[in-house]
């Protein structure tokens, strides 16, 4: 459960963003506490992703600041913000973005690989986690073998496995259908609850939003007010 | 974390290797076609080597490792001056070692009909006893090859002795004891078998036709009573051998009085070399045009691993790994393909080199000296020469690609497809026009001139890269006039609105494919200009020189540098033959002028048929044996002038036995029978000056009412040691050396093309994998797996078609760059412009049909692509 009292883990103060004349973020500002699930609405174009690839460190903002863990990332550089994706943040994609070429153990083991986390370890993380997300028995199939269900357990797990502070899922159910993404987000709550992993979730969805503790709705680049959502 | 091994080791161990492993016909491939590359220009390198070098490095080994060489400045030496040497030399302890080389022939069938050549030996006389003496004196551990046999020796009557090749031992069944038969100059003359060289001396092969003889044997058999070719001189090893080297070499050239020629030893090992060097550096371009070609695959085929696994790339970069450690990743994935290829290259090369050095021998044969190379052997410096291009080239190649995948973003950013490709400065119309007018400029630079008076066109070579890239640069941005194919839709078939809305707005790969495809195509067109226009030239070359009806000369004789000669009493009993109208004598002898190696020849001064079968570049303006004030006159040919810079009325001072003598320039005839250059002089002039009056052959011109088939078999028949041809058989023997010389040329540019196709069949299988969400959706609408496949076709052979547009635009100028610049400054020959335009179309529609079916098929196979769902 998430600690009100104490340091947020994520802020975002005043964040602005513009492509050419257009304002996709605009003075946008969101706390995330350690293990809070936050869930993010809005209509395409409302500026989720352009959001997320900021937190990433992917996409440098125009004005404001993200601090993430008290460093602030929209300062940091790319090969600094590629090693806080390496060690601290996860992404989830809609696609899954396997990586073709690897079984899911070996899926699951490649952040820790990065990483240099020693074999005994890793290996126990990975068994963990492929029990976790009840995949035991296709531990050695490839991407290709899998259903989309499975392949977004892989991606989860792969998520997770190096322990990252906060995990960004863009559309995780965006591309199952609802018996299996219904699934997906029981598992997302279970093991983000479990390693009090925070979350934000991205999503069009408003079923999705019910693993989350907070949901903020978005539109042109900023968040709505409650009195605008209900007009 | 930029150059963290374990994350590449990670990176190739999990991703790249394993990429490999699951399409290993597509890497088997590119491995094969850099391997393909590396392998022509390393088989070509030693195959050259092997031509050129093989008979030289033996010859040395024969007597040992000599100080000094001591030649005639112009024909032979005379044994008469061997004691002015040792007074020369004084108290020096200096061994004097005379070496005589001539060819002989081993006849075939009766000698009358069977066979133009025999089977051509190369003899070298040497003196075997004061050899064999130096053994013990020296102390040294070298032994003269296969001598130790000679007491063992029985002489059975026969006064001259051999000592043959293995190689002829084993193919003719002679050992030991054998007598055998030996065609010097015109007669016949046995020799005992006294032994057989070794395999090898000194880690040299010994060469398949070489025998050795004692010098006063070749010097009687070969008709040169006290002559020799060159003295080998040797001091003994120890503390003061350099002191009496540098005493022994000042005595020699104080008093040489222009009756001998000091040099170091690696002058006779060079000069082969050097003969030989524009001949080989032409073909050492070429081969690198299989490299060239092997680094665009390797670029098409990266960059298509590149496309195919953009996504997989992107995902890397969100797991938090930088656009450096991507690309370093890739470009270790072109070192490996370059290591396993260039290593592959290198086995395939020293296969290709047995083959290919008999081509090469073979011309080199017929142009420049004898040469009896049949194998090529390991090199470690050339292996490594072509280790380094062809690892270089990989690296090279991989370069782009690489970047291209470094550029990939994160996947939250490749998904949403805001990755936009640029175009870079190079793909500029403007950067085309600019390197066309570079081009233009360096046609205009000199030669680069090289050892013993060669030169190498590197302006020529320079500009024709400018051409080639300028064209690939403007073909690139030539897409847009193919829209103008849209009126011919008027029905709106489907198939061609998609290819020509793919070719409207073409990608960096259409670029590509019409770069390589149009480079591929000129430089084939261009060659086969240049051997159009040699061949027309050639034609007319041999209707206006070769005129007379029988031509005649000693059996053996393959190049202007073989020994063979018609001795007096028998060119003067043809020449006086009953049949014969008119006879004119060949002669050549072997110059060095300013220490390059020219050739003298004897003509007929006096008879007025010479003047007329000769084709002028500058008609002369005295004859031959017109003397005014005691002035000489000389012609000289295209090769002589353009090599060692005279023009007409320019004074040739021309060593000879007899002294310097000074000749004026007074024409230029055009010939094209070898690239050291020939100066002509009045024949009585030359029997004269060198006091031999052998000829190197005779040109027959008989009675009317005579036949010549009867003449030749009579005149045959008489002189077993000669060969007599018909006109007809000289012209096609002359032709037939002449497409010889250039199956290496022919075999070369369609590795070109062959890659070249290849290269665009890959840039289309990267484009449907780029475009599997349009075909996709194509399929979605309707269109079924044949209609999606024509459409591929008609993008391939639309691709083609403007290459092949543009490639034969360029061909002419590649064309006219070969004849005018290239040849002209390596060989200074003028040749007729001549293109074969029936030749070039047909290889134009071979492409277009080859280019368009691949692509038709690759159509067919991209139609049940699936739809990637990642993006």
């Amino acid at each position: 459960m998430p600690d009100a009292s104490s340091q947020p883990l994520l802020k975002v103060n005043s964040l602005g963003r513009r492509y050419g004349e257009r304002d996709v973020l605009c003075d946008f500002n969101l706390s995330v506490s350690k293990g809070e699930r936050v869930a993010i609405m809005g209509p395409s174009g409302s500026g989720k992703s352009t959001l997320l690839n900021c937190l990433a460190g992917i996409d440098q903002p125009d004005s404001g600041h993200i601090h993430f863990e008290g460093e602030d990332l929209t300062a940091a550089s790319p090969e600094r913000a590629s090693e806080i994706r390496r060690l601290r943040l996860s992404t989830i994609f809609q696609f899954f973005h396997l990586l073709p070429t690897l079984s899911v153990t070996e899926n699951i083991e490649f952040p820790l690989q990065l990483t240099d986390t020693p074999t005994q370890e890793r290996n126990q993380r990975v068994q963990r986690l492929v029990e976790s997300v009840g995949l035991t028995h296709r531990a050695d199939a490839f991407p290709d073998q899998l259903s989309g269900g499975e392949m977004q357990r892989v991606a989860i797990a792969r998520a997770l496995v190096h322990q990252p502070r906060l995990i960004l899922a863009d559309e995780p159910t965006g591309n199952l259908d609802s018996r299996t993404g219904e699934s997906i987000l029981d598992l997302l709550e279970q093991l983000t609850s479990q390693h009090e992993t925070s979350m934000i979730l991205v999503t069009h969805s408003a079923a999705a939003t019910r693993i989350c503790q907070r949901t903020i709705h978005m539109q042109d680049g900023r968040i709505l007010k409650p009195a605008e959502i209900s007009e | 974390m930029t150059l963290n091994l374990s994350l590449l080791s990670l990176l190739w161990r999990k991703v790249l290797w394993r990429h490999w492993l699951r399409s290993p016909g597509a890497t088997l491939t590119l491995i094969l076609t850099l391997s393909l590359g590396v392998g022509v220009f390393f088989s070509i390198r030693l195959a050259n080597r092997a031509a050129v070098s093989g008979f030289q490095i033996f010859t040395r080994n024969l007597t040992g490792e000599n100080d000094l060489i001591l030649s005639a400045p112009s024909g032979r030496l005379n044994t008469s001056i061997l004691p002015d040497l040792r007074k020369a030399t004084g108290d020096l302890p200096v061994s004097f070692f005379p070496v005589l080389e001539t060819t002989a022939t081993i006849p075939e069938g009766d000698g009358a009909t069977d066979g133009f050549w025999g089977t051509q030996m190369q003899i070298v006389g040497l003196d075997i006893p004061t050899l064999a003496n130096l053994i013990y004196l020296a102390d040294s551990d070298y032994q003269p090859p296969g001598f130790q046999q000679t007491a063992t020796a029985n002489l059975q009557g026969i006064k001259h002795r051999i000592y043959v090749s293995p190689v002829l031992a084993r193919e003719r069944n002679w050992q030991a004891g054998t007598i055998i038969k030996l065609l010097f100059n015109t007669t016949l003359s046995e020799v005992l078998i006294t032994g057989i060289l070794p395999e090898e001396s000194l880690q040299v092969q010994t060469p398949a036709h070489l025998a050795i003889m004692e010098i006063s044997s070749v010097q009687e058999l070969a008709g040169l009573t006290e002559q020799m070719d060159r003295i080998e001189i040797r001091i003994p090893p120890g503390h003061y051998h350099d002191e009496w080297l540098t005493e022994t070499k000042a005595a020699l050239k104080k008093n040489a009085s222009d009756r001998w020629v000091v040099s170091l030893p690696e002058k006779l090992n060079r000069s082969g070399d050097t003969m030989t060097k524009a001949f080989r550096l032409n073909l050492t371009v070429l081969s690198c045009l299989a490299l060239i070609v092997g680094m665009y695959l390797i670029v098409q085929a990266l960059e298509a691993s590149v496309v195919k696994r953009r996504t997989e790339i992107g995902t890397l970069r969100s797991l938090g790994i930088t656009s450096t450690q991507i690309r370093i990743a890739w470009q270790i994935e072109a070192l490996m393909l370059g290591l396993i290829g260039t290593g592959l290259g290198l086995l395939i090369g020293f296969g290709g080199a047995q083959l290919a050095v008999r081509g090469i021998a073979s011309t080199v044969n017929a142009l420049y000296f004898s040469n009896t190379v049949e194998a090529a052997s390991w090199n470690n410096g050339e292996a490594l020469l072509a280790f380094t291009l062809g690892l270089g080239t990989s690296l090279i190649a991989g370069w782009l690609p690489a970047r291209d995948a470094a550029l990939t973003p994160p996947a939250q950013v490749l998904q949403h497809g805001t990755r936009k490709p640029s175009r870079s400065h190079f793909q500029h119309p403007i950067t085309g026009i600019v390197l066309l007018i570079i081009g233009a400029f360096l046609t205009r630079t000199p030669p680069m001139a090289l050892e013993g008076k060669t030169w190498f066109p590197l302006g020529g070579y320079l500009a024709a890269l400018c051409l080639l890239l300028g064209a690939s640069v403007i073909g690139g941005n030539c897409f847009s006039l193919l829209t103008w194919l849209k009126q011919f839709n008027k029905r709106g078939r489907p198939s061609w609105t998609f290819a020509l809305s793919q070719l409207k707005r073409p990608t960096g790969r259409h670029r590509l494919a019409v770069a390589g495809l149009l480079t591929a195509f000129s430089m084939t067109c261009g060659m086969s200009i240049l051997l159009a226009s040699f061949e027309t030239t050639m034609q007319s070359w041999i209707h206006r020189a070769l005129r007379a009806d029988l031509y005649i000369a000693p059996k053996g004789i393959g190049n202007v540098s073989s020994q063979n000669r018609i001795e007096p009493s028998v060119w003067k009993a043809i020449a006086e033959d009953p049949a014969a109208a008119n006879a004119e004598i060949g002669q050549v002898y072997k110059i060095e002028l300013g220490e390059a190696q020219t050739y003298l020849v004897g003509a007929e001064g006096r008879n007025q048929s010479g003047w007329e079968n000769l084709i002028w570049i500058e008609e002369p303006t005295y004859e031959l044996s017109k003397q005014e004030s005691e002035t000489i006159y000389a012609w000289a040919n295209e090769s002589f002038t353009s090599r060692f810079q005279f023009q007409t009325g320019d004074q040739i001072l021309v060593p000879t036995p007899s002294g310097t003598k000074a000749l004026i320039l007074s024409g230029i005839y055009a010939d094209y029978g070898n690239e050291q250059g020939s100066l002509l002089v009045d024949r009585r002039l030359l029997e004269d000056w060198f006091q031999d009056s052998r000829a190197l052959n005779v040109a027959l011109y008989l009675n009317e009412d005579v036949s010549a088939i009867e003449t030749r078999d009579r005149i045959a028949s008489n002189h077993p040691g000669l060969v007599v041809r018909l006109n007809q058989e000289l012209r096609d023997e002359v032709l037939r050396i002449f497409h010889q010389t250039f199956s290496v040329t022919h075999a070369l540019k369609w590795i070109g093309v062959i890659v070249a196709v290849i290269g665009m069949a890959l840039a289309l299988v990267s484009l449907c994998i780029e475009r599997r969400r349009e075909l996709a959706t194509l399929r979605e609408l309707g269109m079924d797996r044949r209609a999606i496949a024509n459409t591929l076709a008609l993008e391939g052979a639309l691709i083609t078609t403007l290459a092949n547009v543009i490639g034969t635009i360029l061909s002419v100028a590649l064309g006219w760059l070969l004849i005018y610049i290239i040849n002209k400054q390596s060989f200074g020959w003028t040749l007729a412009f001549q293109i074969p335009w029936m030749e070039m179309f047909l290889s134009s529609l071979a492409i277009l049909v080859v280019a368009s079916l691949t692509s038709w098929r690759i159509g067919w196979w991209a139609a049940r692509l699936p739809a990637d769902r990642e993006e």
